[in-house]
């Protein structure tokens, strides 16, 4: 279904896989971004035209999670990632894994990647206790985080403040106490754009606090499910969460937005999607 | 006569396996075509039971989920002056077995011996059949969940697993058997078996078999064209006798009244063109080896 850390080291051992951390509140849409990213590759454009599905060891947990099976279990949710013997429980914090590989007949090797599967209540705890890192310290590998951040909190005047605030206190747990590298690739992903008129103005102050603190975010909007497709597609920003993480770090020179040192990697806008 | 040769059946009930298993035996039985019988097999009551149902214009009934028959064919075949003679052994079991192979993540020991050097495999997919189970798409999540997992989405069938994702897993699990029974160098040949090609639209039926798959299981596609380097694979479109004996008006009496052993075909590109050939035969000869993709029949 998914992978605990013993079988996410036995992969590891035998091939590279990119670590990726997909970190953000309780709701801000982690699960759906999985699913999403699944969905994407099921369909018959698949997740990217030069990107071919190569496989997965957690084919069935995807397939779960996308139909709304697997839920977290609420308040008996382990403290800890699991290892195999646990894996048959309904819902636990884990592993998911997906490869790919290059539609050109001359790129021959596979890319695996593994998307933690983590509750938003251990980034919620991590605000508020700096010792909660231990059980995220095995993020200090990773080859890349998507930080994600609920587009209709942030925009609302009732709730954006607070989540600016705890979003930056997250940030530096990250920088201080999991120690997450400051030279992988760092997506900021706007989670249920297709809810929000608008890129959220509060974003920016996140923003500049990550760059202050070494980071090189790049911005996605993302719309894992839409309600309204002809606007925001199923999906839009998920090719370019994988992309941004397959590229090299992002470097503040290569800054889109007018000199900010924030990469936006792609608007949309209420002209759709190009 | 030691050349042995196994071909494994992979697929969900209802795909057309054993159906395929009795044409093949009636194929190799007649001797017109390149694969044939070189001694009659020594225990044939399973494969008679099927090929009865067959001479008589009906389709095998599902097989039951206590069959697990293994046959056991004496085979000859000449393939550009070379002749072999050999055992062709291929197992039958239901596609419910292999449910449980893909449900519990695991399979039996008797199952593992099946795989080794001389193994090919052929998977099948009926396009027709009321049990397969199409991938989630956009659509059917708008239109079972409203927008998203956000809006409520828990209480989904949990059975209801699409066709695509069994293949896949199953093509998986298959790669690590071999890469722990005969190494991870080892390529075995896989041919795609798209049944009832006959059932499709017309215009689809003179397209090449894969792009029916691209179309209809467009993850199990990718993988075969991701995989490439871990399966060598082929997909082939097969009819076993050219129509429909429960649903083609006047069919069946047509198909009786002259020799069914010449009904049916197979469309492949072995040779990197469209054919169609009437030796249903064929892609158990590929999958075996016993013929390669650069030696392919041109008819």
């Amino acid at each position: 279904m998914e992978l605990g850390l013993e079988e996410a080291a036995e992969l590891m051992r035998n091939r590279y896989c990119r670590l990726v951390g997909v970190m953000g509140s309780a709701a801000v849409g982690k699960t759906s971004l999985l699913s999403s990213l699944y969905l994407l590759a099921s369909q018959p454009e698949g997740i990217d035209r030069d990107l071919l599905f190569a496989g997965s060891n957690t084919l069935q947990g995807f397939e779960e999670r996308c139909r709304g099976v697997r839920e977290w279990s609420g308040g008996t949710l382990p403290s800890q990632l699991v290892d195999r013997t646990q894996l048959r429980h309904p819902r636990v914090p884990s592993l998911m894994h997906i490869a790919f590989r290059g539609a050109a007949s001359s790129q021959s090797d596979q890319m695996h990647f593994l998307f933690t599967d983590l509750p938003g209540e251990w980034f919620d705890s991590l605000v508020d206790r700096a010792d909660v890192a231990t059980r995220l310290q095995f993020l200090q590998r990773a080859d890349g985080v998507v930080l994600m951040l609920d587009g209709p909190r942030f925009a609302a005047s009732g709730t954006r403040h607070l989540e600016v605030q705890r979003t930056e206190r997250l940030l530096e747990r990250l920088l201080h106490a999991v120690k997450v590298g400051l030279h992988i690739p760092f997506v900021v992903a706007i989670s249920k754009r297709d809810l929000i008129e608008g890129i959220p103005t509060a974003i920016e102050q996140v923003i500049a606090k990550a760059r202050s603190l070494g980071f090189s975010p790049v911005v996605v909007e993302l719309t894992s499910f839409s309600t309204r497709p002809a606007v925001f597609p199923n999906g839009a920003g998920v090719r370019e969460i994988l992309r941004t993480i397959l590229s090299p770090p992002a470097q503040p020179a290569l800054s889109l937005d007018g000199g900010k040192g924030t990469r936006w990697y792609q608007k949309y806008g209420a002209i759709g999607r190009p | 006569m030691n050349d042995e040769r196994r071909v494994i059946f992979v697929g969900p009930s209802d795909a057309g396996k054993s159906n395929y298993l009795f044409r093949l035996g009636l194929a190799m039985h007649s001797g017109n075509c390149i694969l044939r019988q070189h001694e009659p097999p020594s225990d044939a009551e399973y494969i008679q039971s099927g090929l009865g149902a067959l001479l008589q214009g009906q389709f095998a009934p599902r097989t039951s989920q206590e069959v697990h028959e293994h046959i056991d064919l004496p085979f000859k075949c000449e393939v550009n002056g070379q002749q072999t003679t050999g055992r062709l052994l291929l197992p039958d079991c239901p596609g419910e077995k292999w449910l449980g192979i893909y449900q519990d993540r695991e399979w039996s020991e008797e199952w593992e011996t099946l795989i080794s050097a001389s193994a090919g495999v052929l998977l099948f997919i009926r396009p027709n059949s009321d049990l397969i189970v199409r991938p989630l798409d956009w659509i059917t999540y708008h239109n079972l969940y409203g927008a998203s997992p956000r809006s409520g989405a828990s209480g989904m069938d949990k059975g209801a697993i699409p066709t695509q994702i069994l293949l896949v897993e199953w093509l998986q699990f298959l790669r690590r058997a071999f890469d722990a029974r005969v190494g991870t160098q080892f390529v075995p040949h896989v041919g795609l078996m798209v049944s009832a090609w006959d059932r499709l639209p017309h215009e689809q039926q003179n397209s090449p078999p894969e792009e029916y798959l691209a179309t209809n299981f467009p993850l199990l596609h990718q993988f075969i064209r991701a995989n490439s380097d871990a399966f060598q694979f082929h997909v082939f479109g097969v009819s076993i006798f050219g129509g429909d004996l429960d649903t083609e008006p006047g069919f069946r009496e047509a198909l009786l009244s002259g020799n069914p052993c010449d009904a049916g075909y197979v469309f492949h590109t072995l040779d990197g063109e469209l054919r169609k050939s009437p030796d249903v035969t064929l892609p158990v000869l590929w999958v075996t080896r016993l013929l390669n993709n650069s030696n392919g029949p041109t008819q």
